[in-house]
Parts: structure tokens; sequence; C-alpha cells
């Protein structure tokens, strides 16, 4: 499974150019403080069901990171990674963003136009497993939907680990 | 005011778009933050001007237009986008609940704006007070 990062507009058509180049700097950033190059394996777990990716991205220098701080860049390079993960391995799109507060940060649609909630979170070295179960409860509680889904990615391996049926 | 040629998909987009800039801002410390999500909570209400309450995406967008207004720090607006939402026929009774809850929180946001006035006075007055000023032209005195 190829995930290029430049091109997450072409997976998801509601995400604004600004957004993608500014999630492909994260992630750019974020992977690149661990010595991770474009064309980096990233290890995914989709469901349980174990898989490798290649991670590719343009920008090796993101100046604009520096700005940002530690913990933002590890939360928008897993947006983008997960974003990537989601539309590539499982064929959901963006339908809208959620704002804070709504038990999720997206709303997506599946191959079969159902609607997913699905919460990010980023983790910059380390287990997942405690962060996965904190982001599956908090998604549990995402209303209008119609399946429910966590995905954690943790930057330094790198990997992805999405759970759905929350 | 959004022009009413814009479609639902177009609204989609501008909403995520909108969300995604008032929270960096928000986390910058910015203080655009707060007009950010003031125009969030414009396409918000944009969005239920074209979907009914009893629509996944209406009530979402009906939740997210008051919640938009309390972020952006203005009462006034939060206070009556609710109650307008609440008097929707095809509002259901969690969706009425949930948009109270989400306007009481401004008294929240008044409380920690304000502490001191809100300990001695109580956020209703404070609201009173500063719905009085907006309305009068001139800054005093306020009856």
């Amino acid at each position: 499974m190829r995930l290029d990062l430049t091109s997450l507009d072409r997976l998801h058509p509601r995400l604004s150019l600004w957004q993608v180049i500014a999630y492909e700097q994260h992630a750019a950033s974020g992977l690149g403080r661990h010595g991770h190059r474009p064309g980096a394996e990233l290890a995914t777990s989709l469901d349980a069901t174990p898989g490798q990716a290649s991670l590719h991205w343009s920008q090796s220098t993101p100046s604009g990171s520096r700005q940002l701080d530690r913990h933002r860049i590890t939360e928008e390079a897993a947006e983008a990674i997960s974003l990537a993960v989601v539309g590539v391995g499982l064929g959901w799109t963006i339908h809208r963003r959620m704002q804070r507060g709504e038990c999720g940060d997206w709303i997506l649609h599946d191959r079969d136009e159902r609607r997913v909630a699905l919460e990010v979170s980023g983790v910059d070295r380390g287990p997942c497993a405690q962060r996965l179960r904190d982001k599956t409860a908090q998604v549990s509680g995402a209303s209008g939907v119609d399946e429910r889904a966590a995905c954690v990615v943790e930057l330094a391996s790198p990997r992805a680990e999405l759970v759905s049926g929350c | 005011m959004l022009s009413d040629s814009l479609t639902l998909d177009q609204l989609f987009a501008l909403v995520t778009d909108a969300i995604l800039r008032a929270d960096t801002l928000a986390d910058l410390g910015s203080a655009s933050a707060q007009a950010a999500y003031l125009d969030v909570s414009g396409i918000e209400e944009a969005i239920t001007q074209r979907l009914p309450a009893d629509h996944p995406d209406g009530a979402l967008a009906r939740r997210g237009a008051v919640r938009a207004a309390v972020a952006a720090g203005d009462d006034r607006r939060a206070r009556e986008l609710a109650e307008r939402f609440k008097a929707e026929p095809d509002t259901s009774d969690e969706l009425r609940r949930e948009i109270q809850e989400l306007s009481d929180g401004s008294d929240d946001v008044i409380a920690a704006r304000w502490p001191c006035a809100a300990r001695r006075y109580g956020v209703r007055e404070i609201r009173r007070v500063t719905l009085a000023r907006a309305r009068q032209s001139a800054p005093f005195p306020i009856r």
C-alpha cells in the first residue's frame, strides 16, 4: 500500500490545499525527527489485521513547522497518516470535520456511503494501546453515524493502528 | 452572510476548512481565533438552513453553530441560535437537551472570563449588563 502524503486532496477532495500542505509539512517534520525519509515503511494494523505501507512526502526541511510545538506536529502528522491509511486502505473519504467536543475529529463516508466517525491521535514514541483505548472510548459517544473508528499513529516506528466498530 | 448559491458540498468543504483554521489559531493563542470561530458558526448556520434538524448533518450543524458561537465568545448569538433551534418542530428531545447544554456552557465561559464579577453579581447579571451595553449607543450609564 503506497501512501502519498502529497496527494491527500485527491483522496479527500474536501481538504483544502493549504491543509494538505500543512499536513505534509508536519508529517515530514514528525517523521524526520526520527530519521525517517520518504519511502519509509509504515506498519499498519487495521482491525487487528497486520499490514505494511510505504509513506511518501516531498518536503524534507519544513521551515514553517519550526514555529509549532512538538505535540502539535505529532498530532498533525498523525492526522495526515491516518487520513492516508483510511483513504487508501479502506476507501473512506472525508465528509466533514467535526468540532472539538463532538466525540470525534472527522465524519467520513465509506464505500457504501455509510457515515463513519473517526477519532485520530498521535504518539511520538512508545506503545499505542492505552491511547487507542482512550480514543475508542471517546469516539463511542459520537452520534448520527453508522460506524465509529479510532486510529493512533506512532511516529518513531512508524506504525498506525485502527480499530472500528467502537 | 453566505451566498445562497453555495451547494451543500461546498458548505461541508468550507466548514471543514474553517474548523481546522479556527482550531489552529486557538492552539497558537492567536487573537484571531474568536473571529475564526464566528466564521465556523456562520457556516454551520448556513448548513442548518438547508438540512432539517432530524437529518444527522442538520443536527450536527445545529450543535456546531451554537458550539462555535460559544467558542467565539459571542454569548448572545449562542443563546439566540439555541432558542431558534430548540423551537424547530423536527428537533428531537435529545438534540434540544444537547443544544441547551451547549448554550448553558456559555455561562461557564462568562464565569471564567469575569470570575470576580460572576461570584459577586452572578452570570445572569453580567449577561444583562453586557447586553445593555451592546444595545445602547453610549457607553454609560447602564441601568
